[in-house]
């Protein structure tokens, strides 16, 4: 976005899905030097957050689809859980940004951070923790209730 | 060091900040100027919650639990359509279980909520996948020597096992012999014993309908148990070979003169009373009819001609909808599965009637009759099979569902077969936009787990069943094996060991696999070679699954030794039981009254007040000829009363003399 640009290796940006296949789809011989991949989307201080995951990561082998029951049941992992102690605005874009650049374990342990922020916590905190104007009238609200009574019987 | 606090004292008077740094803004301040914020807002973006898309909000509800986010619904209209967002729970659903196609899949639940669906799938698997299974099996007599029937019937509707979960109790023909049973622990609860008569029959929870020279139908109604006579209907001419029997007990209820309904090889369809009088008759011109289907709470009866496939509306006679059918369906008055030689021709049909499923060597045809003046059919070659040897719907919720456009799932419908090199596809046949039939996956038994010493013969996989998360699939050396429907993915096996004196004494047994067709429940029951297991697969953790009655943990004694163990498996089972009884009113409540819902041990014990009982007097009612007049009916079924009386003493008798023969 700024024109910034962040050298990493190979191995830490495949981290990334969507890099990956770029780079394999771009360079099927394999990786010529200095390649240059655009991010628009991403934040120049979110991606410093996102590379500074990567490079923790990059020898981390993540369990494929197969095991996806497995791996999303499972707590966040400690390193993550400190490197996601950020505020909510940075926490939102290393959410998009992981979406956006297909890395999936990084995507899953940051929805499970704000999983557990929402976690047994009433809607009227919600919209506190989360700085959420309630915009439905009354009666709204109360046939939302009534609706989900009515859901949980079931 | 006192000049830096004063300044951060100073500064929370100024901006409020919450414990994760965030500012939380004055909301005075921003009416003000609006058009200065969204200027701000363009040159440096303020991420919040509200700016992630639906699909992202749904991953991040997905960890919680189900009744906190429907809760979530009410913090604001941008949650509440997240969640009510029913491609965003599919993608996650897809992604969780690797399946290829992202919608159309058939629902599990009843529920009216994407959201609550998903919840449910994701437990339900877990259920099948990571959980105690419970295994409980019986041999169950057939002695008799009887001989196999000549064919199996193919539908739901003629089947030769039924199972009924919720009331514990399932009815198979095999060998000659009728066997009713708990379903629990294998009790008998009455055996029937017919030898040969039938190669053509309807069996259903009340009656038995069989014929065996194509002049003569029987009908025995099993309610009242082993002394009734059997009525015979006297079906006339030689010619008419009779080809397919229907009963349809909702028109008892509904007061229509007649029940059952057979149709023979020169397109007659005749309608008779249980006494055996015709009361109407109906040609289909120019073909033979094959086969018949009638569903629950409907005016409606399928047919399967050798050409065409329609629907008969048994309230006006008169055929409402027609589609032709380029397939001779079957040559023999019956069809036959899994016959190696003949042709393999078989058929199913939804719960609902919706859609009917024909299959033939290697096509599969869909009928689709949600609109009776434009049937739709579609056609599915299967280019690398010569053969599909056996085929099956999903079992469905089979009571009181009818197809409603607007219910979530409509458009989702598995139907898997067997193919001749022994894989079994799965196919999607209602899928979203009703033009294909849609392929969903395909699973391929490893040979690794085939123990075949005792198969003989190329019957490998010889039955299965499914629904919309699973496929299980019966294997010849009676191991069950369990498949993600949704991508194939082997999940869990439940074994079955007959004994090899069984194998020896009964050589081929019609088998046949029933799902619970409530899909949040993983149970099932397997029928093999005079062997009849019942699988039921619950969460490790009990607090999550339903307390369930824990059935022949033969291998589990010195639990029951623990007088605190029995205790609290006592108080589970009452619980259970009260629940199973709230079950079986929400049933009963939802369908009106089934006449053949009554345990027959149960109606022993309460005989004194059977007359009392609503549902003993409308099945009383029945039995007789005179339905309309009330008052005789009422007066009558007090003698009849007293009869039922000594049949169910009898009956009790026998149970008692079984009970002691253990």
């Amino acid at each position: 976005m700024n024109g910034e640009r962040f050298p990493v290796e190979p191995k830490v940006a495949e981290k990334s899905v969507l890099i990956k296949n770029m780079i394999r789809d771009l360079n099927p011989d394999g990786l010529q030097e200095d390649f240059e991949i655009p991010t628009p989307n991403v934040r120049a201080n979110v991606m410093n957050k996102v590379l500074e995951w990567c490079t923790h990561h990059k020898d981390t082998a993540f369990s494929e689809d197969d095991d996806d029951d497995a791996r999303r049941a499972s707590p966040v992992d400690e390193w993550d859980k400190n490197f996601l102690k950020v505020d909510q605005e940075m926490l939102y874009e290393i959410i998009t940004a992981a979406n956006y650049l297909n890395i999936r374990p990084l995507l899953d342990s940051g929805c499970k951070v704000v999983a557990e922020m929402i976690r047994n916590k009433s809607p009227v905190e919600l919209r506190r923790v989360f700085n959420i104007v309630n915009d439905f009238t009354p009666e709204e609200e109360l046939a939302l209730k009534k609706e989900n009574e009515w859901a949980e019987d079931r | 060091m006192t000049g830096e606090a004063a300044a951060h004292v100073g500064a929370e008077f100024q901006v409020e900040v919450d414990t994760l740094g965030n500012i939380i803004s004055d909301s005075s301040d921003g009416n003000d100027d609006d058009a200065r914020v969204k200027d701000i807002d363009l040159v440096e973006p303020r991420h919040s919650i509200k700016d992630l898309p639906p699909e992202l909000l749904v991953q991040i509800f997905s960890q919680l639990e189900v009744n906190q986010v429907l809760q979530l619904r009410t913090v604001c209209k941008q949650w509440n359509g997240a969640i009510m967002n029913r491609e965003c729970w599919e993608m996650i659903f897809a992604k969780k279980f690797g399946t290829r196609n992202g919608n159309g899949y058939p629902l599990v639940s009843n529920s009216g909520t994407y959201a609550i669906e998903y919840f449910k799938r994701v437990e339900t698997m877990k259920k099948w996948r990571n959980s105690n299974l419970k295994n409980a099996s019986y041999t169950i007599d057939i002695s008799s020597s009887g001989r196999t029937p000549m064919a199996t019937s193919d539908t739901k509707f003629a089947d030769q096992v039924l199972a009924d979960f919720v009331d514990n109790k399932y009815l198979v023909l095999m060998n000659g012999v009728l066997n009713k049973c708990r379903l629990s622990d294998g009790r008998h609860l009455y055996t029937l014993k017919y030898g040969d008569y039938y190669q053509i029959f309807c069996l259903t929870w009340r009656y038995f309908v069989f014929t065996s020279d194509n002049q003569l139908v029987y009908v025995r109604d099993l309610k009242l148990g082993l002394r009734n006579p059997v009525h015979v209907i006297k079906h006339g001419q030689l010619e008419l070979l009779i080809s397919c029997i229907a009963v349809n007990e909702d028109i008892i209820s509904s007061k229509k003169p007649w029940v059952i309904v057979v149709g023979t090889d020169n397109g007659s369809l005749s309608f008779w009373t249980l006494e055996g009088i015709k009361s109407h008759q109906y040609f289909v011109s120019g073909c033979k009819i094959r086969k018949l289907a009638s569903t629950k709470n409907s005016q409606y009866i399928y047919i399967v001609t050798n050409i065409s496939v329609c629907v008969y509306d048994v309230l006006n006679h008169s055929i409402v909808s027609e589609v032709d059918i380029d397939i001779d369906f079957g040559t023999t008055p019956t069809m036959t599965l899994l016959n190696e030689e003949g042709s393999c021709t078989g058929f199913d049909i939804d719960w609902d009637g919706r859609n009917v499923v024909l299959w033939e060597d290697g096509y599969i045809r869909v009928v689709d009759f949600l609109d009776f003046s434009h049937p739709r059919i579609r056609l599915r070659d299967i280019k690398r099979a010569r053969k599909i040897l056996l085929g099956k719907l999903q079992a469905h919720v089979p009571k009181g569902r009818m197809y409603d456009k607007t219910r979530l799932g409509g458009d989702g419908l598995f139907y898997a077969n067997v193919l001749d090199d022994l894989t079994v596809v799965l196919w999607n046949v209602r899928d979203s936009k009703h033009t294909h039939i849609e392929w969903q996956c395909e699973i391929k038994p490893s040979p690794k787990m085939w123990n075949l010493q005792h198969s003989t013969s190329s019957r490998l996989i010889f039955g299965l069943d499914l629904n919309s998360l699973v496929v299980v699939l019966g294997m010849g050396d009676g191991n069950t094996l369990v498949y993600s429907a949704l991508s194939g993915r082997y999940l869990s096996q439940s074994t079955l060991t007959p004994s090899k004196r069984s194998y020896e004494r009964i050589p081929d047994v019609f088998p046949d696999i029933k799902l619970n067709p409530v899909q949040t429940e993983a149970e099932g029951i397997v029928m093999f070679r005079g062997h009849v297991e019942r699988f039921t697969y619950e969460l490790s953790k009990r607090q999550s699954g339903r307390p369930k009655k824990s059935t022949n943990n033969i291998n589990n004694n010195n639990y029951y030794k623990n007088p605190l163990n029995v205790k609290s498996e006592l108080k589970e089972f009452k619980q259970y039981q009260t629940e199973r009884s709230l079950d079986s009113e929400r049933i009963h409540e939802f369908n009106g009254d089934f006449l053949d819902g009554e345990n027959e041990i149960s109606l022993a014990l309460a005989i004194k007040e059977s007359t009392e009982d609503h549902e003993m007097e409308l099945a009383l009612k029945e039995s007789l000829k005179e339905q309309s007049e009330l008052e005789l009916a009422l007066k009558e079924s007090m003698g009849a009363g007293k009869e039922n009386e000594q049949v169910d003493e009898e009956l009790w008798r026998v149970l008692q003399l079984s009970l002691t023969d253990q």
